[in-house]
């Protein structure tokens, strides 16, 4: 499916085109920032969208994608950060996977070292080569306890008829599976069973870099108190208590546009509560 | 519009009037491209000081204000048009160059016929910055020109491209005509004065005049300034003083 443009299916989201085209047209011959070109106010609304997509409008998107046959899955080429991966029941849930810092996403060397413009060291400089490698996951040599080393931390919560294992109440910490990310390598490390080929990544995109950068209604008049802070912050002819003025606007329309956009109802309140009353085994 | 023959019959009052032919007509029109362009800048001029009259809280405000004032005299040269492709070799790959306006003078802005703006640079060392950066980088919907003796506008426009910008004076008719009014803008002239002798008599020709691309409220400033010319080439003291003194 195509990309969609949501800007123009409501109200809740503004283009980037247009707060800026905003923030130009209120700019008076007399403001401290009336002489500021186009692409630095492009740049600066962009870093501002940026801003916001990591705390306070950020917009999750979710994505299946392919396990590949070494246990990997590729991270999407604007990712951020993750939220959860997990798989998609019939139900049309995501159970989700839990995260295992554990799993093993080792590499080893293979041989010569790297031409300089590889990119793989963290400069193009003789003497940041390092040498190529390739993936190796393989179990290393000596003695290795195969049995489950995470068994002992079952809670056994009731045993009945000497069943051991008959649970009224399952332990929490059980997922569909389990996934490490790897930020050497830029993908998730999975360990499920074989017959999952497909996960679901929600994850936190990189707003200021897709094809139409948005920003949501709640969060605008944020955005603009910082286009205009981080435009007079380091001009020489504004005075210090306007650049004070700036950054506290700045911090109280972001404070203003948190609250809004974290909207925690009652509903949910009441939701959450209700969740703790629970059935017992009567005997 | 200024009228050049008032224009020319008060210079030649002040600076001639018991010397007769010191102002020829050849010599005040050479002049009045000059003087043209020197009032043209005070119209600028007349913005900044406007400007800094509002930052001090001392100009007037709504329709008295002096730099709305400013602002609407340079109003009146603001010109539009499309503009013309050149095959120009460019470094640059994915961009299209085109060609500046003639009267080009200052450019407001530029856009496509979807109206999407095209931010301008002038700054040629940032333009391969711009290109490079995986944030600033133009798009179809964010375009850059960079401002040089042409217009290189990144990425290459599928559409036509627009211009509004600021056009230099030329000259207004004089007096109607059959294909024009008095006051028409005549773009292939600059301002001149035009007369026919019969014996002694010096009569204008305003069909061949061509008035001042001025706002009326400037025709004391052209006078005093072609004045003080006049009074260097005379050597008069007098004229120069009084053309200096007034400004």
């Amino acid at each position: 499916m195509a990309f969609k443009d949501i800007s123009t299916e409501g109200m809740n989201y503004v283009t980037l085109r247009q707060v800026m085209d905003d923030f130009v047209l209120t700019m008076d011959v007399d403001d401290h920032i009336s002489n500021i070109n186009d692409a630095m106010l492009r740049n600066v609304a962009l870093r501002g969208i940026r801003e916001f997509g990591f705390d306070v409008t950020a917009r999750i998107k979710s994505l299946k994608r392919d396990i590949d046959s070494n246990n990997t899955v590729q991270l999407p080429s604007d990712y951020v950060d993750l939220v959860k991966v997990g798989i998609v029941g019939a139900d049309g849930v995501v159970y989700v996977l839990n995260q295992n810092k554990n799993i093993n996403y080792s590499r080893k060397v293979s041989g010569t070292t790297t031409p300089v413009d590889d990119k793989e060291g963290p400069m193009y400089l003789e003497q940041n080569e390092v040498e190529n490698r390739l993936d190796d996951k393989t179990s290393t040599n000596g003695d290795v306890d195969n049995g489950d080393p995470f068994e002992s931390y079952v809670f056994r919560n009731y045993i009945y008829e000497n069943n051991l294992g008959g649970l009224y109440g399952i332990g929490g910490g059980h997922g569909m599976g389990e996934y490490r990310i790897n930020l050497d390598q830029n993908r998730l490390e999975i360990d499920t069973s074989s017959d999952i080929t497909k996960v679901v990544i929600e994850y936190v995109a990189d707003e200021a870099r897709s094809s139409n950068p948005l920003v949501h209604v709640y969060a605008e008049e944020a955005l603009r108190a910082y286009i205009y802070y981080k435009l007079c912050e380091r001009k020489s002819t504004v005075p210090a208590n306007e650049k004070m003025r700036a950054r506290s606007e700045y911090y109280n329309e972001r404070r203003k546009a948190k609250a809004r956009l974290s909207n925690f109802t009652r509903e949910e309140a009441l939701r959450t509560i209700r969740k703790n009353f629970k059935q017992a085994p009567k005997y | 519009m200024i009228s050049v023959i008032e224009v020319y019959n008060a210079v030649r009052d002040l600076a001639n009037k018991d010397q007769k032919g010191f102002v020829s007509p050849e010599m005040f029109n050479s002049l009045l491209p000059a003087v043209q362009s020197k009032i043209f800048g005070k119209i600028y001029d007349a913005a900044l000081q406007g400007k800094a009259l509002r930052r001090s809280g001392a100009d007037l405000g709504g329709e008295d204000s002096l730099y709305l004032k400013a602002k609407n005299f340079i109003s009146e040269y603001i010109s539009s048009g499309i503009l013309q492709q050149v095959n120009i070799p460019s470094i640059y790959d994915d961009s299209g160059v085109y060609k500046k306006p003639e009267n080009l003078n200052r450019i407001i802005s530029v856009f496509n016929d979807e109206s999407v703006n095209v931010d301008l640079i002038y700054n040629s060392e940032k333009i391969s910055r711009i290109l490079n950066s995986n944030l600033s980088a133009p798009t179809d919907d964010f375009p850059i020109g960079l401002v040089s003796s042409e217009i290189e506008i990144f990425p290459r426009p599928g559409s036509d491209v627009y211009i509004n910008y600021y056009r230099n004076p030329t000259s207004r008719y004089e007096t109607a005509g059959a294909r024009f009014a008095a006051g028409d803008i005549d773009y292939r002239r600059q301002p001149s004065y035009s007369a026919q002798t019969s014996g002694s008599l010096v009569i204008p020709n305003p069909f061949d005049c061509r008035a001042f691309d001025l706002p009326a409220e400037f025709r004391d400033e052209v006078v005093k300034e072609i004045c003080m010319m006049i009074g260097v080439s005379l050597r008069d003291n007098v004229l120069m003083s009084y053309g200096a003194s007034q400004q």
